[in-house]
């Protein structure tokens, strides 16, 4: 139990991450993004590619963080463009034809054809409880608290920050007294879609890499956003930590075993009932 | 005929042609495959693009229909080969067997490379009285049918070949299933396991379904080593053979566990990923004569692969092995060949020796085929795929 548990830490820490992404996404553009995993996805195999080709790795992944951050940003653009002034849930919703785009397009370029992905950093690490644990998963968690704590002291300390709270807020507002807001929303997204892509080089050697099975991880990490309730970044690192725990430790169970791939779904249901316990249901129909 | 209302005279048209025409096909040869004149119409119903695209298979089939057909045809009627690409889409395939059936007048399909084909279309392919011989069957649908019978083991007779070369040939007591569940295949491979232990009278010491295809496979490797196993046999796509090999050297799970995956993961780009990792050593079923090895049966193949420049590897085997096995019974129908009397035939085939396969081709009018039970096992190592068994391994029955 405890060992399985602890190999499930290297997907918690990538559902972290991108659930971070999401977060941040979310708080200052209002924009769930479904494809939040598919744009790291579609830099890493750049990556893939690239270091396919037998280019040092240093240069593939930076140019595979250049081509997420890009298409994050095309994809921003396009919501500022066309969405600017629409709910939240159009521009959530808009998120998902850029997922399922990705979907087809990645499925047409790299079908499902064995590639070997590259360790971003070493395959081998310590052992706890007899388990080694990947450099990659000490990464993902490490790289999760960073990315937390990194936009946590952007947002709080810095002018940027305070620009980009006032945009979250009251935005027209923001607009008014001269902030560039579009501007700074699209680096907003640029910003993910680089995070993404790290997130996934990290989870990638230890999963089937495959685009569709790739871009589905956003499952997981929109359950740690929602733990977070969408706003702390820390719960939502907390979250993601937590689900991945818990499809390792649920992996020994017989019985449940076959369904830990709907935890995710549960902690979704369980969180969603626990947040609107005091709403009568009456009342919100 | 003033009672009778122009529209009413314009109806009875295409009602005399409609009877003209079904006159017209029963004189010409007995419920379809008609012309006995024109080239022999045969078929293919094939993913050739979607989610796994098979194009190898019928490539092979044509060009021994090339070849036959530059030889002067049979009997001086000339092969036209006619593949409709599914899209691994089931309605697609439906329509892509009509297709065959009502305008190309098929006698029979073969090389078929499909994931939908056979659950689609047998029903149909016994109701119109065509037969199949299925290059390579991917679904259930393709074991369970009376006019459909593939050249190829299947994943099933091939998950039960693999726990068989880990306990008999590798001698190990402790054999671990993990089965990456996929909806719909994964009774079929449970089955699988319990007709092992039918043959062997073993138990597995697991039979994991606990993870999905595009799970990490780390907790069940880790099971593997906390349960003692020696071999551990498992159902994957070549990716998640990648992955899989390597969360078993991450967790030092190489070199005490024989790790033993299906067939389809026994092609050469695989092994570029196991160099890039360095994780050596995957056990694999070959359903047909290694194409990596040196057997002189292969020389035929070999070569007409290279003349057409068709990549070599068990796809195109395949393909072969079904096309050359139509052409020798097209070639021993006495009297015409319509779909009628290949079928017949096909009822009626004695069983096909050929040094392809380990156990006879048979097709006669059992309700569900499923002849080739042997294998080869092959090993991924630096050097290329390895050969490890010389000798065919068969499932009794």
């Amino acid at each position: 139990m405890l060992q399985s548990s602890i190999s499930g830490l290297v997907s918690g820490g990538v559902y972290a991450a991108i659930g971070v992404c999401i977060v941040l996404l979310y708080s200052m553009v209002g924009v769930l993004n479904f494809a939040q995993a598919a744009i790291g996805v579609a830099g890493a195999y750049v990556t893939f590619l690239l270091y396919g080709e037998d280019q040092p790795l240093v240069l593939a992944v930076l140019a595979g963080v250049v081509v997420a951050a890009a298409v994050a940003t095309l994809t921003g653009m396009a919501m500022a463009l066309w969405f600017g002034e629409a709910r939240v849930e159009v521009r959530s919703t808009a998120s998902i034809a850029v997922l399922i785009g990705i979907l087809a397009v990645g499925f047409w370029v790299f079908g499902d054809d064995a590639r070997a992905t590259p360790d971003v950093l070493p395959a081998s690490g310590p052992e706890i409880a007899g388990v080694v644990i990947p450099g990659t998963a000490i990464g993902a968690i490490v790289f999760a608290v960073l990315l937390a704590g990194g936009v946590t002291l952007l947002l709080k300390r810095t002018v940027v920050g305070v620009r980009l709270r006032a945009i979250a807020q009251r935005p027209r507002t923001a607009e008014l007294l001269g902030i560039p807001a579009r501007r700074l929303s699209v680096a907003v997204w640029a910003l993910s879609g680089a995070a993404a892509c790290i997130a996934i080089l990290l989870v990638a050697p230890s999963r089937t890499a495959s685009v569709s099975s790739l871009s589905l991880l956003v499952v997981p990490a929109l359950a740690a956003g929602l733990i977070g309730g969408f706003s702390s970044l820390w719960l939502t690192v907390l979250g993601g930590l937590l689900i991945g725990l818990l499809e390792g430790a649920i992996v020994t169970v017989e019985g449940i075993a076959p369904y830990r791939g709907s935890i995710s779904f549960l902690v979704i249901v369980l969180v969603l009932l626990y947040s609107q316990r005091k709403e009568a249901w009456d009342a919100s129909r | 005929m003033r009672l009778l209302s122009r529209s009413t005279r314009l109806l009875a048209i295409p009602a005399v042609a409609v009877v003209l025409a079904a006159c017209g096909n029963s004189a010409a040869g007995g419920g379809g495959g008609g012309d006995t004149d024109g080239p022999i119409e045969l078929g293919a119903v094939s993913s050739l693009s979607g989610p796994v695209a098979f194009a190898d298979p019928t490539g092979a089939a044509q060009a021994v229909f090339d070849r036959v057909n530059e030889d002067g045809g049979i009997n001086g009627r000339e092969i036209n080969y006619t593949v409709v690409d599914d899209r691994g889409d089931p309605s697609a395939a439906a329509q892509a067997s009509r297709q065959l059936i009502d305008e190309q007048d098929v006698v029979a399909n073969v090389g078929s490379a499909s994931l939908v084909d056979c659950s689609a279309n047998a029903a149909t392919y016994q109701r119109q009285g065509l037969v199949s011989v299925q290059g390579l069957g991917v679904d259930p649908a393709c074991f369970s049918s009376p006019n459909i019978s593939p050249v190829n083991t299947g994943p099933f007779s091939g998950y039960t070949s693999l726990l068989y070369f880990a306990s008999e040939t590798l001698g190990h007591d402790r054999v671990c299933a993990v089965i990456l569940t996929v909806p719909g295949l994964t009774e079929g491979y449970e089955a699988a396991v319990e007709r092992w232990s039918e043959i062997t009278g073993k138990e597995p010491v697991f039979v994991d379904t606990s993870l999905t295809v595009s799970d990490d496979p780390t907790p069940a490797v880790l099971r593997a080593q906390a349960e003692g196993c020696q071999a551990v046999t498992f159902n994957s796509n070549p990716p998640q053979t990648v992955t899989v090999m390597k969360a078993a050297q991450t967790q030092g799970a190489l070199e005490t566990i024989d790790w033993i995956a299906l067939t389809v993961s026994y092609n050469s780009e695989i092994l570029e990923a196991f160099a890039a990792n360095n994780s050596w050593g995957l056990y694999v079923n070959s359903e047909f004569e290694p194409w990596s090895g040196e057997s002189e049966a292969l020389q035929d193949w070999r070569t007409l692969m290279e003349e057409n420049d068709i990549p070599q590897g068990s796809d195109s085997l395949a393909g072969y092995v079904a096309a050359t096995i139509m052409v020798d019974v097209l070639e021993g129908i006495e009297g015409d060949i319509t779909r009628e009397s290949v079928t017949q035939a096909f009822k009626e085939l004695e069983p096909v020796e050929t040094e392809l396969i380990g156990s006879p081709y048979t097709f006669g009018d059992a309700d569900s085929h499923n002849p080739n039970q042997a294998s080869k096992i092959v090993q991924a190592q630096p050097e290329g795929w390895v050969t490890v068994s010389e000798d065919w391994q068969r499932l009794p029955e």
